[in-house]
């Protein structure tokens, strides 16, 4: 066929088609945008009628003739002029109804998941499928460039009429269109510029002023450094009434259904996210002129809307924020989204939506789109019908069950709330009665009876069922239990004689030596409460904890003397040496068990059995109190679930940390015995390995073959990931990982995961498990209700762990210490202020402090997933991220322990990592610092030296690509000078002047380089290379001719 | 807006906390008779709970 190309005119694209047309450039071969629009015609055309009537709507509406086209550096529509549309056809006839049904969905499935390139017309796809002789059903899929959710029902409007007309012979009766799309284009530009949109722009800037850029939704996946279109859809259907129930609120409260049904949206997403302060994307239809109501095209604008839902106001109150905010919102509807986005976000986070990420639509009589494209734009998107509803995920960050429970909790709620709008947002049902049960109940079925009882007596029981067995071995020297019992027995009476008895202190200033272990047996036995003090630390430390603690008596030795007050008893001493040596005569006092006769008063298991200090992140050190009952609690379940207990256990961290308990009364009430010996000192390899041995995560990489345990290797004390415990686990293939969690005021390990020699442990955060015996572990949102599984919720523990509180400071102990609204009355919670989250297994997730909750630009960052990646490089073998505010804004920094070079690193997490969560600094280290008690000393980590890279001053261009990527940029932003170090978007860049630099770009290097490489590599020389690497691919892709071709066409150029 | 309100509440041992004023009170807690802001509340705890032993344990002791 020949004959002139046809006729095209250009014009402006509208705001709006420039916004999809950047959103689709993340990625263009995703249906994300297409629009299905089926229709079945009244039987009696003929094919060549049936192509006519598509034919005249096309002539119809320009839009429907329109591709775009990047020219000259802006976004242009092409019109062309109206011609006859060819339709292909499938043949249906020979098939049964049944299996034409299947083939019909089939075909229009097919052509709906069909990406529709914008560049090119037109920019619809449309097939006849013939079921009949003259039965014929039209499927058309257009792309919402050109075509939103209103043009759908104009659409079914003129097909219908048209074919109408048709069959009867006569003259279709529809609409004069008075303009035309472009029209609408050129005169939106007009209109939104300058002062005007000016304007507009500063009530969104003063709107969205300090809005959380990222709402914090529960996500079951880290997000990705990039962010696809891929998702899914739940169907559901709002419960019988309940729309009605919807509506009539509304009409009394003077507000519509649909901002009844968003405040519920808004109430959902803040108790689930746990914020009072979020961001909903609505959109307006953008036809509020008469002249547009009949025209196809895209007029649809995302608004923005900021819920306030700070001091947890009732639904009823929501509700009128909600209607003042929404009405507030649309009369600036028409503010071009595109805008407002590089008003208030121009720094483009490629794995983050900009502004809003969950979206809200009420369309009471459009049903949602019969094909499911498996596609999502928004993280999570309601479009609530009075038919059939969806939520809409994106499959990256959600599982279906997690939506699944959303859509529950959504309609959970709404009925609640329509129910009783007086309730407060915190008080509106979002549990079902059996997840509420399932999260207080069933995974906290920790009953388990234990005769309560007095570490004492159990020590004592344990020396009486083995005297002869070996319990202590340290600096060469062995003690059996009866040894060892005598000792500390003639040591108690001396205490007892000094003052020590039930509901009194002994401190203990005392060294790793057999004379600490006797003389914690002895505190016990004098009915005192033991309160270890680390003799490694600052003489003004141990003074504090001194007077704070108020002892009856200190003990100490000769080499820590000087440490404390001249009263002290001194266990090493000529005078106090009879009591440990165990070739002692008679004369040196009875070695026998004391009785309760024998002591000041009664001792009970409700008094307290040591004190231990620990230091919060604020204020100053304070004394936890626990009591005999807490640790026989923790130490029956421990001897029933560490094996290892009953053999050997390596104790080589101060005890002055509750870690130690595990390792020291563990084997003592066990019949094991207790090896005492510095990890790096050469006795804690004597003897061979050890059974058991606790840790912390830092310890993990000086365990040896020597040190590490056959049975138990219990971790506690520090947040474990997978990666950590890769090497140690490949290595001893066949000893059990116990992860153990625990505040001091808890009582050593409430809650434990069992990792089984060679179970698969999947990569992250390893689970801390489930409560103990006797132990409810319960997560809260700040209204003290239970979360549902899967939300993030502060950990509360009860049970018969929970410490009496802290030592004479009882205002700390009241706000740490509270009524707990579960279980048996009366009692305590101890309110952790550790963040979790329940698995859908019942497990828990360990997320860290609440107080410390690290936040960079406003998003929330969770640490262990940067230490994770770092850690599965090659070339780290240790690795800390922390927050640093050396230069006054916080800045991520990493820490490594290992071979790779830290450039090379930073490539690698930036490949993986969204690019908030990839540090500013990666700082080499031969060792990470520790404290005494083996936890990571973070005050020691020191300052990145030198700038965060990419701010790093002026590297000039050091390649051809590096240069023509600056030339670019320097261009496009009117900047004097790029370097190859230079970021884009910190450059002033935004997205539409980065449309205009690719488009530049791939004009002058000939590769298909997409859109989104710019945001995911906004750096001269990232880009750069990325541009090398797509020439290189496109060479490897040559044959061996062609590249023989190019090369002799190189020469040629260079002769 | 208004600070929140607390109060200072007590149980059977005689072991102190405090609660949101809106909130219900859980079973086998009482009010101690002392209403304010968290802070408030909290200065009241410090002056009253003089004897952080638990009452079975202090009675036991007097016995």
């Amino acid at each position: 066929m020949t004959g002139s190309p046809p006729k095209e005119w250009t014009f402006p694209a509208s705001y709006a088609q420039e916004r999809v047309w950047i959103a689709n450039q993340l990625d263009t071969g995703s249906p994300v945008y297409n629009v299905s629009s089926p229709w079945h015609f009244a039987p009696g055309l003929t094919r060549e009628q049936a192509t006519g009537v598509l034919t005249r709507v096309v002539a119809r509406h320009e839009a429907l003739r329109t591709h775009l086209r990047m020219d000259d550096g802006a976004l242009v529509q092409v019109v062309r002029e109206a011609g006859p549309v060819d339709l292909p056809v499938d043949d249906l006839r020979g098939l049964s109804t049944p299996e034409q049904q299947q083939r019909l969905n089939d075909l229009a499935g097919e052509l709906a998941r069909t990406p529709i390139p914008l560049d090119t017309p037109p920019p619809w796809r449309a097939r006849l499928v013939q079921l009949g002789d003259a039965d014929w059903y039209l499927l058309f899929v257009a792309h919402h460039a050109v075509f939103d959710s209103h043009s759908v029902l104009l659409f079914d409007r003129e097909v219908a009429e048209i074919s109408r007309a048709v069959l009867a012979g006569t003259e279709p009766q529809l609409p004069e269109l008075s303009i035309q799309y472009a029209d609408y284009a050129v005169w939106q530009r007009d209109q939104l510029a300058g002062a005007e949109l000016d304007r507009q722009l500063d009530f969104w800037r003063a709107r969205l002023a300090d809005a959380p850029p990222v709402t914090a939704l529960p996500l079951d996946r880290p997000r990705p450094a990039q962010l696809g279109f891929a998702g899914d859809e739940v169907h559901f259907t709002l419960p019988e009434g309940l729309l009605d129930r919807v509506n009539a609120l509304a009409t009394a409260s003077s507000a519509t259904g649909f901002m009844v049904l968003l405040s519920a949206y808004a109430a959902l997403l803040g108790r689930i996210c746990g914020t009072g302060d979020l961001v909903v994307g609505v959109s307006t239809a953008g036809r509020d002129r008469a002249e547009l109501a009949d025209l196809i095209g895209m007029f649809v604008n995302p608004v923005a809307l900021r819920c306030d839902l700070s001091g947890d106001p009732t639904f009823a109150e929501l509700l009128e924020r909600v209607k003042r905010d929404l009405v507030d919102a649309m009369d600036h509807g028409q503010t071009p989204f595109q805008r407002i986005v590089e008003a208030v976000a121009p720094h483009r986070d490629p794995s983050v939506q900009p502004v809003f990420q969950a979206a809200f639509n009420f369309i009471p009589d459009s049903g949602i789109d019969p094909v499911l494209l498996g596609t999502t734009k928004d993280d999570l998107a309601f479009d609530v019908t009075a038919q059939t509803s969806r939520l809409l995920y994106r499959t990256a960050l959600f599982d279906r069950r997690t939506a699944e429970a959303i859509v529950d909790r959504y309609v959970r709620l709404l009925a609640g709330a329509v129910a009783d709008p007086g309730q407060r947002l915190s008080e509106l049902p979002l549990l079902a009665d059996a997840e509420r049960d399932l999260v207080l109940r069933t995974w906290n079925d920790t009953a388990h009876p234990v005769a309560g009882s007095t570490v004492t007596a159990r020590i004592e029981q344990q020396v009486a069922a083995t005297p002869d067995a070996t319990a202590l071995v340290c600096d060469g020297v062995q003690l059996s239990y009866a040894r060892l019992n005598a000792a500390a027995n003639r040591l108690a009476r001396v205490l007892v004689g000094r003052g020590a008895g039930p509901e009194t202190r002994v401190a203990l200033v005392v060294p790793r030596s057999v004379e600490l272990v006797v003389a914690i047996l002895a505190v016990l036995k004098s009915g005192a409460a033991y309160v270890p003090v680390d003799t490694g630390y600052p003489a003004a430390r141990i003074g504090y904890l001194l007077d704070d603690a108020e002892p009856a008596l200190v003990l100490a030795t000769r080499a820590t003397a000087a440490l404390v007050p001249a009263d002290a008893l001194l266990v090493d001493a000529e005078e106090a040496g009879s009591l440990l040596r165990v070739d002692a005569d008679a004369s040196t006092g009875p070695e026998h068990d004391l009785t309760d006769a024998d002591r000041r008063a009664p001792l009970d298991p409700a008094h307290p059995a040591y004190v231990i200090y620990t230091s919060g992140s604020t204020g100053r050190p304070k004394g936890v109190v626990v009591e005999h009952r807490s640790v026989d609690a923790y130490l029956a379940w421990a001897r029933a679930t560490y094996p290892g207990l009953a053999g050997t256990a390596l104790l080589h961290s101060p005890v002055a940390f509750d870690l130690t308990v595990t390792g020291l009364l563990g084997p003592l009430t066990a019949g094991g015995t207790v090896r005492l010996a510095g990890i790096d000192e050469s006795t804690a390899r004597a003897g061979g390995r050890p059974d058991f041995l606790k840790v912390t995560p830092s310890h993990l990489p000086l365990l040896d073959g020597d040190l590490s345990p056959t049975t138990d290797l219990v971790i506690g004390g520090e947040a474990l990931t997978a990666e950590m415990l890769a090497e140690w686990r490949a290595a001893h293939p066949d000893v059990a990982v116990i992860n153990e969690y625990g505040p001091t005021e808890a009582t050593v390990g409430c809650v434990a995961a069992r990792i089984a020699p060679g179970a698969e442990l999947p990569a992250g955060p390893v689970t801390i498990g489930t409560p103990v015996w006797n132990v409810e572990a319960y997560l809260l949102d700040a209204a003290l209700r239970p979360v549902p599984p899967g939300v993030v919720g502060e950990l509360y523990v009860a049970g018969d762990q929970v410490a009496r509180g802290y030592l004479r400071r009882p205002a700390l102990t009241a706000e740490r210490f509270l009524p707990c609204p579960f279980g048996a009355p009366g009692r305590r919670m101890y309110r952790t202020g550790d963040l979790a989250r329940w698995r859908a297994d019942g497990t828990l997730d360990y997320l860290g402090r609440a107080d410390q909750q690290v936040k960079v630009r406003g998003m929330r960052i969770e640490l262990g997933e940067i230490e994770s990646t770092l850690l599965a490089l090659p070339g780290v073998r240790e690795a800390v991220v922390t927050v640093r505010t050396d230069d006054g804004e916080p800045a991520l920094v990493a820490y490594v322990v290992g071979e790779a070079d830290s450039g090379t690193l930073t490539a690698e997490l930036a490949r993986t990592l969204p690019a908030h969560l990839v540090p500013s600094a990666i700082v080499g280290l031969d060792a990470l610092p520790l404290t005494p008690n083996g936890k990571l000393d973070r005050a020691a980590l020191p300052a990145p030296t030198g700038g965060v890279p990419a701010g790093a001053g002026y590297v000039a261009p050091r390649t051809d690509a590096e240069a023509l990527v600056a030339e670019v940029f320097a261009e496009i932003l009117k900047v004097e000078k790029v370097g190859a170090l230079d970021d884009f978007f910190v450059l002033g860049g935004n997205s539409l002047r980065g449309m205009r630099a690719m488009s530049r770009i791939r004009a002058e290097v000939e590769v298909d380089l997409p859109m989104r490489a710019l945001f995911s590599h906004p750096v001269v020389a990232d880009l750069a290379a990325q541009i090398e690497a797509l020439i290189a691919a496109e060479v490897d892709g040559l044959s061996e001719a062609e590249v023989a071709a190019l090369l002799a066409a190189e020469e040629g150029n260079e002769t | 807006m208004a600070e929140p309100r607390f109060l200072v509440v007590r149980n059977d041992e005689d072991q102190y906390s405090i609660w949101s004023a809106e909130r219900e009170l859980p079973a086998g807690w009482y009010d101690a008779g002392f209403a304010g802001t968290r802070e408030e509340c909290l200065a009241h705890v410090d002056t009253v709970w003089t004897d952080m032993r638990p009452r079975s344990v202090r009675e036991a002791a007097t016995a």
